[in-house]
Order: C-alpha cells, then sequence, then structure tokens
C-alpha cells in the first residue's frame, strides 16, 4: 500500500510518522525550502554579537529587512521575524496569490509556518469541539502520541479544566522572573480576583519545548535566543519530525515540488498527481494506492480548485475560510520597575490565560510573554521622545513589559472563501477573501475590558492606548475550507478525512475543521492528522 | 513597455485596488503617472510600467501618454488643503492632462470625480467647487470622456470610513443639521473598481456623468448609528447641532488653524448635501453583485487590511548611491555618539551607508526634510533638538528614519550592542530620578526643537 502525502508542514509529518509507523510506503512531496542552523550553541543572546561573523547580516538582514524603520506610506504588520526565519516565508513566485480582507502568510518551507511558531500546544476540549462529529476522547490518543513523539511541557493548574492533560507531559522550562512574579501574584490573589473578574485564569502554557534532554535533542539552556532559531533543538519544530520519517526504509521525499493538480478518472477516483520542480521544468504525474492533502488550508485549497478547472472549466468557491482574530494587549508589571531581570532567557510565553466560555461568549485564549531580549529599536521608536531620551526610559521600563496575545474562535460563514482568480500568466491566482462577522468589536471590546481588569488586579495593568488588534490573518491559523462533516456534501470531508468529493484522497491540514477554537491550533493540527492517518485503510 | 491605458493617482485609495484589479487582467498594459514611484506601497504587475513625474509637468504627461488610448484620472487632493492647492491640482492639472491627452490623440478618458462636484451647497468647499471646475475644463476639452461620480467609498482601509467612525465611535454623536437630514448611499471600493473596468472595457465614451452608489440608501443619522452600534454594541445617542455656524466659524478660523483643524468648513458640506447616487445604467449592471451597507459597516469596524496580494515595495533602484562622502561620515561619527557616545566600531559606517541605500532612507532635495538632515549633522545640540521635534511632528522625516536605523545596527554591533542588554539594577528611586532627568531633556530638547524647526521652516520657504 502506498501513499502519496502532499505537505511537510505540521500536519503533513505527523500524517507522515504515523503512516510508516503502521507499515506504509509512503511518498511525501513538498517545495521544502531548507531551513537554516543556527550557529553558535552554546552562545547566549548576550554574547552573541561578539562572535558572530556578520552580526549585521544575522540580526538586520542582508536586506535590512529585520530594521524596523519606519515608512512614509503608513504601518504594516509588524510580525517581528527575524532573518534567519526568512525561508519560513520564501514563495515561488510561481505560486501567486491575492489575499483580500486578510493578511495572510504562507510558507513553502520544509516543516512548514511551525518552523517560527512559539510552540503553544493545546489540547481541545469538548466545548471546543462542540461543531465538529469528534469529541475530546476520539482526539486524546492523538495528543498522547504527538506528545510522546515531540515533548510538551505544561503544569496542572487553573486551565487544566479547559485543556484537557494529556499523557507525556513534562514539567514546563524554567519561568523567567517577570512571569514568576505574574504567576506568584495569581496564586496569591487567586480567590479574590475570581470573585472580581470571575471569567479569568491563569497558568502555565503548554510549551513544545525541552526542559529536559530527549534524543538528540538537549533540554532548553536558557540562552535566549528563541526568536533567531533555538540552537539546540529544545523548542519543537516539524523539520524535527521530518528528520525522524527519514529513518524508514518505506519513506520517499521528494522535495523541490510544487504540486499542481489531481487527475482523476471517470468514477472520480485519483489517479495520480500532477507536480512540478520549484524551479521550473516539465510537470511529472506521481501516483500511490491513497493520497493524502496536508499542505495548508490556502495551498491544499489551490489544489482542489485547480484541479477542479482542468477537469470541468468551472471555478468553483471553497466557503467557510476562518482564522483566528488577535489582539495585543502590552501590559506593565508596576513591581519591576527598575529592576534588573536576566537578558538570556526563555523568550516566549510562559504563561496562558482564559476567559471562561458563558452561554452568549465563547471562551477566549491569551498566552502571555514577558520582556526579556528581542529587538529593542521597534519597542524605542514607539515613544514620542527622542531616541536617546526613549532608550533611557526603556531601560528603566524593560524589565516589567509584557504581551498578552489575545486570540478569538472563529464559524464558518460561507462569504469567507477560496477561489481562483484570472492570473497575468498561464495560472491562475489563489484569491482569499476574508470579512469579519457582525458585532466583532463590540465582542473584542468586552474581552478585552475584562482582561484589563483581571491586570489590574495583578497590579499589571495593561498599557492605554497600545492595544493593538491585528489585521485579520496575521495568527495564520487558516482553516475550515473542507470540512469534516457527518452528512456528505460537497467540498467536505467525512470524520475521517475522507473527502466526499474524491475515492481516495484523505485531508489532514486546518481545512477539515469545522469550527475554529480560540486555543493555538498547531498541536491539534499535528494530532488530528495522525488521527486521520491512522484511520486510513492499508489493506492491499 | 508599452501601455493602452494611463492611470494617475495609482497611489490612492481607489487607485491601489485599481492597480491590483488591473493587474490581474493580462489583456490590458497600463501605464502609472506617479510624483513619487518610491511611496507606492504595491507590488507591480506584470503589465503595468511607471512613468515619475508630476501631472502638471508637461514632459511628464507627454511620456506618460505616450501610445495611450484611455486615460483614467484617479490624482487629486482631497483632505485639508488650501484652495489655491485645491485649484492648481484639482482643476488645472486635469485641463492640463486633457490637453496633453487630446494633444496625444487619447480616444477616452475617464474621470474618477466625486458625488461631491454634484453637491448644491458648495460653500466653504473648494474642494468639490475645484472638482465641478475639472468637470467642466474636461468637457470643454473636446475629448471623448465619461465622469464618474462615486458617493462615500468605503471598503477596507478607506480613509473616509476611517473618519467616519471616529465620528460615529463617540458616546454623543454630534448631528449636524441644515435643514432637514440628508441621505447617504455608500459604495464599495470593489464595486467603484468594477464600475471603472466596465467603462474600460465596453463602454463608448459620450460625455456622460455617472453617479455610483451602493445598493442601500439610508439617512446619514441611521448610517452613523449603524456604525456605531458595529463599533461599541450599543445604540447611539445623538446631539442635534445646527449646521451654519459651526461652519462659518470653522471658514473664520481656517487660513490660520487648517493643520490642526479637525474638519475644514468644506468638509462638513457632507452634512448639508444629500450623497446618493441618481440611477443609470452603470449602477443597474452593476447592481446585482453590489456589496451592501452591512459587510462596509463591518470592515470599517474591523480595521482589516485591503486585498493587496503579495506586497513587497518598489526596490529604490533609482534613487541614489549613497557614497561615503564627507557628509556621510561626519553624519555617522555625530549621530552615532549621540546615540551612544561612541562609534559602532569597525563595521559599523559600511553597514549604515549600505542600509540607508537599502532602505531607500533619502530626503527630498529642497525640502523641509532635507534641510533639518543636513542641519543635524552639524552638532549635538541641533541634533538633540531636531530629534525631539521628528519624535512628535516628523516620525517618518529622514532624519527619524536615518536615526532608527543606527540605532538598530548599534543595538546589534559589537562593542555598542552589550550597553543595550547589560541592564542597570538601578532600583525604583534611582529610577525615578533617570526618568524625571529624561523628561526634562526630552521636554527642553522639544522645545529647542521647536524653535529650530520653525526657523528651518521658515528658511525653507523665504529660499526660492
Amino acid at each position: 500500500m502506498s501513499v502519496l502525502v502532499v505537505g511537510a508542514g505540521a500536519s503533513g509529518v505527523h500524517a507522515t510518522l504515523t503512516l510508516l509507523e503502521r507499515g506504509a510506503a509512503v511518498t511525501l512531496i513538498d517545495p521544502g525550502t531548507p531551513g537554516r542552523s543556527y550557529p553558535h550553541n552554546g552562545t547566549p543572546f548576550s554574547a552573541l554579537p561578539e562572535v558572530l561573523a556578520d552580526p549585521a547580516e544575522f540580526f538586520l538582514g542582508t536586506d535590512f529587512q529585520a530594521a524596523h524603520v519606519p515608512k512614509p506610506s503608513g504601518r504594516r504588520e509588524y510580525y517581528g521575524l527575524p532573518p534567519s526565519k526568512d525561508f519560513v516565508f520564501d514563495t515561488p513566485e510561481t505560486s501567486a496569490f491575492r489575499p483580500d480582507g486578510m493578511a495572510a502568510l504562507r510558507s513553502f518551507a520544509a516543516g512548514g509556518l511551525a518552523e517560527c511558531w512559539t510552540a503553544g500546544a493545546y489540547t481541545f476540549d469538548d466545548d471546543d469541539l462542540a461543531d465538529w462529529p469528534i469529541n475530546a476522547a476520539d482526539m486524546a490518543p492523538f495528543y498522547d502520541l504527538v506528545a510522546r513523539r515531540i515533548g510538551i511541557g505544561g503544569a496542572q493548574d487553573d486551565l487544566t479544566a479547559h485543556m484537557p492533560l494529556h499523557a507525556h507531559m513534562h514539567d514546563p522550562v524554567t519561568l523567567d522572573t517577570a512571569s514568576a512574579v505574574l504567576l506568584d501574584r495569581y496564586e496569591h490573589r487567586r480567590k479574590d480576583l475570581i470573585r472580581k473578574v470571575p471569567r479569568f485564569r491563569l497558568g502555565r502554557s503548554r510549551q513544545a519545548t525541552l526542559s529536559q534532554d530527549k534524543g538528540d535533542r538537549s533540554g532548553c539552556s536558557q540562552c535566549g535566543r528563541c526568536l533567531w532559531g533555538c540552537p539546540n533543538g529544545a523548542l519543537y519544530t516539524p523539520s524535527l519530525s521530518l528528520k525522524d520519517c527519514q529513518s524508514y526504509p518505506g519513506f520517499t521525499y521528494l522535495p523541490g515540488q510544487l504540486a499542481r493538480r489531481i487527475e482523476m478518472d471517470g468514477t472520480g477516483r485519483i489517479t495520480g498527481l500532477i507536480c512540478q520542480p520549484q524551479i521550473g521544468g516539465p510537470e511529472e504525474i506521481l501516483s500511490a494506492s491513497s493520497y493524502l492533502l496536508a499542505c495548508g488550508t490556502l495551498e491544499t485549497g489551490r489544489l482542489i480548485l485547480e484541479s477542479i478547472r482542468q477537469r470541468t472549466g468551472e471555478i468553483p468557491y471553497l466557503g467557510g475560510l476562518m482564522d483566528n482574530r488577535q489582539i495585543l494587549a502590552p501590559f506593565y508589571n508596576l513591581s519591576l520597575f527598575g529592576r534588573r531581570v536576566p537578558v538570556d532567557a526563555y523568550q516566549y510565553h510562559q504563561l496562558a490565560m482564559g476567559l471562561t466560555p458563558t452561554a452568549t461568549r465563547p471562551y477566549v485564549h491569551g498566552q502571555i510573554t514577558t520582556f526579556t531580549s528581542g529587538d529593542l529599536h521597534p519597542i524605542i521608536q514607539q515613544m514620542p521622545l527622542s531616541l536617546p531620551v526613549a532608550n533611557t526610559v526603556f531601560q528603566a521600563i524593560r524589565a516589567g513589559l509584557g504581551v498578552v496575545n489575545l486570540n478569538f474562535s472563529d464559524t464558518r460563514r460561507t462569504d469567507n472563501t477560496l477561489t481562483l482568480d484570472p492570473g497575468t500568466g498561464d495560472r491562475p491566482v489563489l484569491s482569499a477573501r476574508y470579512r469579519p462577522p457582525m458585532g466583532e468589536a463590540p465582542m473584542l471590546a468586552d474581552a478585552l475590558k475584562t482582561v484589563a481588569r483581571a491586570f489590574r488586579g495583578l497590579s499589571a495593568p495593561v498599557v492605554p492606548g497600545m492595544t493593538h488588534t491585528r489585521p485579520m490573518g496575521s495568527s495564520v491559523h487558516y482553516s475550515g475550507t473542507l470540512p469534516m462533516a457527518e452528512t456528505p456534501a460537497a467540498f467536505s470531508t467525512d470524520k475521517t478525512g475522507r473527502s466526499h468529493d474524491f475515492g481516495n484522497l484523505y485531508v489532514a491540514d486546518g481545512s477539515v475543521f469545522p469550527s475554529l477554537p480560540a486555543k493555538n491550533l498547531t498541536f491539534t493540527l499535528m494530532a488530528n492528522a495522525s488521527r486521520i492517518a491512522s484511520g486510513m485503510p492499508l489493506d492491499r | 513597455m508599452s501601455a493602452d491605458v494611463l492611470i494617475t493617482g495609482a497611489g490612492g485609495f481607489v487607485g491601489q485596488a485599481l492597480v491590483i484589479r488591473l493587474g490581474s487582467l493580462p489583456g490590458i498594459r497600463f501605464r502609472l503617472l506617479l510624483r513619487r514611484p518610491h511611496a507606492l506601497d504595491l507590488r507591480l504587475p506584470d503589465n503595468c510600467g511607471i512613468v515619475a513625474g508630476d501631472l502638471t509637468d508637461p514632459v511628464a504627461c507627454q511620456s506618460a501618454l505616450e501610445g495611450v488610448h484611455t486615460v483614467l484620472h484617479l490624482a487629486a487632493i482631497t483632505g485639508k488643503a488650501a484652495p489655491d492647492t485645491y485649484r492648481a491640482v484639482n482643476q488645472e492639472a486635469t485641463a492640463a492632462l486633457a490637453a496633453a491627452a487630446k494633444a496625444a490623440s487619447a480616444r477616452n478618458f475617464i474621470f474618477v470625480s466625486t458625488i461631491a462636484a454634484g453637491y448644491a451647497d458648495q460653500r466653504y468647499y473648494p474642494y468639490a467647487q475645484s472638482k465641478a471646475a475639472a468637470e467642466a475644463a474636461l468637457a470643454a476639452s473636446g475629448l471623448a470622456y465619461t465622469i464618474l461620480r462615486p458617493t462615500i467609498v468605503m471598503g477596507a482601509g478607506s480613509p473616509i470610513a476611517d473618519t467616519l467612525a471616529k465620528i460615529a465611535k463617540v458616546p454623543i454623536i454630534p448631528l449636524l443639521q441644515k435643514h432637514r437630514a440628508v441621505d447617504v448611499q455608500p459604495v464599495h471600493v470593489d464595486d467603484v473598481v468594477r464600475g471603472v473596468l466596465r467603462l474600460l472595457s465596453d463602454h463608448i465614451p459620450s460625455g456622460e456623468v455617472l453617479e455610483l452608489g451602493g445598493p442601500d440608501t439610508v439617512s446619514f443619522r441611521e448610517f452613523l448609528s449603524r456604525m456605531h452600534r458595529e463599533l461599541t454594541g450599543k445604540n447611539a445617542r445623538f446631539l442635534a447641532v445646527p449646521l451654519a455656524p459651526v461652519q462659518w466659524g470653522l471658514a473664520l478660523i481656517e487660513p490660520l488653524a487648517r493643520s490642526v483643524m479637525p474638519a475644514t468648513a468644506g468638509q462638513l458640506a457632507v452634512f448639508a448635501n444629500p450623497s446618493t447616487a441618481a440611477p443609470n445604467w452603470l449602477m443597474e449592471a452593476l447592481a446585482p453583485k453590489m456589496i451592501g451597507l452591512q459587510t462596509m459597516l463591518a470592515e470599517a469596524a474591523s480595521a482589516d487590511p485591503p486585498g493587496r496580494g503579495d506586497t513587497a515595495a518598489i526596490a529604490p533602484a533609482t534613487e541614489p548611491k549613497a557614497d561615503m562622502n564627507e557628509d556621510l561620515t561626519r553624519e555617522y561619527r555625530a549621530f552615532s555618539q549621540y546615540l551612544c557616545g561612541q562609534p559602532p566600531g569597525p563595521a559599523g559606517l559600511a553597514t549604515y551607508a549600505d542600509g540607508i541605500v537599502r532602505l531607500g532612507l533619502y530626503p527630498r532635495p529642497g525640502s523641509f526634510d532635507a534641510a533639518a538632515l543636513s542641519l543635524a549633522r552639524r552638532g549635538a545640540l541641533l541634533l538633540a533638538a531636531l530629534d525631539a521635534h521628528g519624535a512628535f511632528f516628523a516620525r517618518t522625516g529622514t532624519l527619524r528614519r536615518r536615526l532608527i536605523l543606527l540605532l538598530a545596527i548599534m543595538e546589534k554591533l559589537p562593542p555598542t550592542a552589550r550597553g543595550f542588554h547589560e541592564v542597570n539594577n538601578s532600583g525604583p528611586v534611582r529610577s525615578f530620578a533617570q526618568l524625571a532627568l529624561a523628561g526634562l531633556i526630552g521636554a527642553s530638547s522639544l522645545v529647542l526643537g521647536l524653535v529650530t524647526a520653525f526657523v528651518l521652516w521658515l528658511g525653507c520657504r523665504i529660499r526660492p
């Protein structure tokens, strides 16, 4: 039995691992832009400028793409990604894309978008999965499985009620000073705080980051280089699992390939996948017994749309595109004014928060990052002060700075679509249209008010006027265009990920999400892909 | 590159949407006439060329019009300009462009005007007057033309939607009224683009004036009330304010205080005149697929980005190369001393010069921006003063942009990098003292900066 998997991102590599563990022969195709190795393992961030051969190139990039200089043409959404992770967003010219109403990002890297994730790994509970044809018990074994593969840190605390525990959970990375102060304060004031702000819960975030060594990977050394790329593999990325796949004899990896379309016979069964080298060249057909699409909602959508266009001349719309709305709410921990905290420390979120659901308000999820180190000039220039003065102010307040990244759930709506538009070249352009739901702004404002009240209670008030609602698309949690559904319908899959439209096609990425909970989805992408791969028939 | 269509005003809100749409139509080759090509924040499609130049420059117009059969004229000054500026840019430049198009034998001239050009009450509103005069000039040019008058153009990134959202967001909305309530009929930018494409494809120009509104007409009060609900989730409350005295008062102070006024007397004309479109064949053709008011309001409340495609700014290829001349060396020394008290090490200057080229950090020659940069090189005090001024009033000025570039470099290059990451454990009391001192320095540099900038501004005005 042979399976052709398209896409080597978070979903693709875990589906592949499951198939390989089951004894299948798997061919994985992907553009597979290779990542970078991060130099000078063992050197902490603060010492890095002295040891790098060209620190300007490493930190600012050859095109100065990471020098955040204000543009006269207005503000752009700031992702703050360093040049060392530029490979994640290198997209080929031949893959034209037009987002409308969203600032969408795509990745053609080996490992996909999660090569630059911040490692938040949360389980969905039954509330989250209310609109899904499966429940938390169906997912549980696969959360266990993925946790065994990648290692997830977490603790039992107030958030556990909304994020089921799973097996293979290790102690999380040691807390940085500012996060420890915040958590300590929550624990001391918990009763009073929950009385005043009943929906608010705080706890450790779940991190796909090792605190202890595991196989080839070392535990977090607190080198403070998460943002520029974890040099010792403590912070999990899917390219590590791609390496694991390569130890199986049944595995064939074909990088440098763009999947163009699928070919089917008269019965709707797929007979082959047409792909083309990314650098150009003739198209080639690859065949297998079954096909599994895991190239991310946008590219999986393109593949389906392009296949239908080639076959029928019609271009349908795939409805129900979703993404998490995100709000960045900076806060200031008052007791850390003028204090020193170590610069070389784990940089990403160590704490998470939740607003528990009510009858009318769904669960709101937040990740809390306290400032240890990072690019300073983007922060210093925010202040309406001459730069040396702004720098003095920044140094005095830096220990207390932090940000809550709030995530909001989304639902499928028919007018949020993927389709193909005519392009200037010989290939059509993938077009993604997103419009926000009615009544969104008051809902966001209400949640923000609750969070602000809670953080006041923690003596870490949210900074007025600095809250930023990120444009749709920024969370890069696209999903929902080929949803799992109990009843067969066009452009959907059954609960095993099997397409209702094509005989031997499975879909195992975010496309199959019937709704999008607020919690970061990557862990569920991996677990669900493994679940789907575990149910694929492998009889010859 | 040869082109069939010339577009002016491509950097504007409607213009950008149009360029993106036309970019997906390989059958049309078009060209943009742009005053500042590098300010266009958009990836240029393959079927699009650029001529850099001003509308009022006959040579630029002539080369932009070469081989063109249709002119799509969108360029205009909006907002809060002086009456003379409106006349020069909106009226006289349109007349000049029409004349040049005629001379170049263009067959079709599509002028995207505004619903305000047809307002009955254009008192205090030089913008509307200039657009009406531009329409008249076009009509007299002898060209085959069509005038399109969109109403309030909404859509992600719409400046007017942004302004209206600001008005609608306040707890009690001041509703300026003349005699009776006026209606609005906002139209989505996507529908304006569809309208223009329709005129571009199979329409024979016959001097029509086509108004273009969306599918829903509501009273202005209803519009603001729905927007308020979308923004806040609450019902709006209004305070009726008589329009005439407010307009009169604003008109009185306008010549002196225009730049700091929240709105001009003319901009309030939208409260005095209905902004609805008279039915016509174009609206009828577009109607079945038009975007409704509710979607426009949800978009305005969300502040999500417009559809731009994969974006990448145009590379600053035609900018002058920064050579390692004396000015740059002096600037580098002065700036790094100012920021860190020391230069950032041997690689600093080359990195700084490279960054300026790559990011295109050049002032326009002869501008206030250029004068500020060159003055800032002359001494620490002037630099501190102009930096403080820039932090408030010229946040995207070249001086501030170069200083931020250098800050980014010093933050990451040895030996200065260490200073940024070795945090003093001063404790709250010493830190407060440091902040107080910083505040004092900040305030005095700002005062000095304002004086310096004023003198510099005068100098720029007086110099021919």
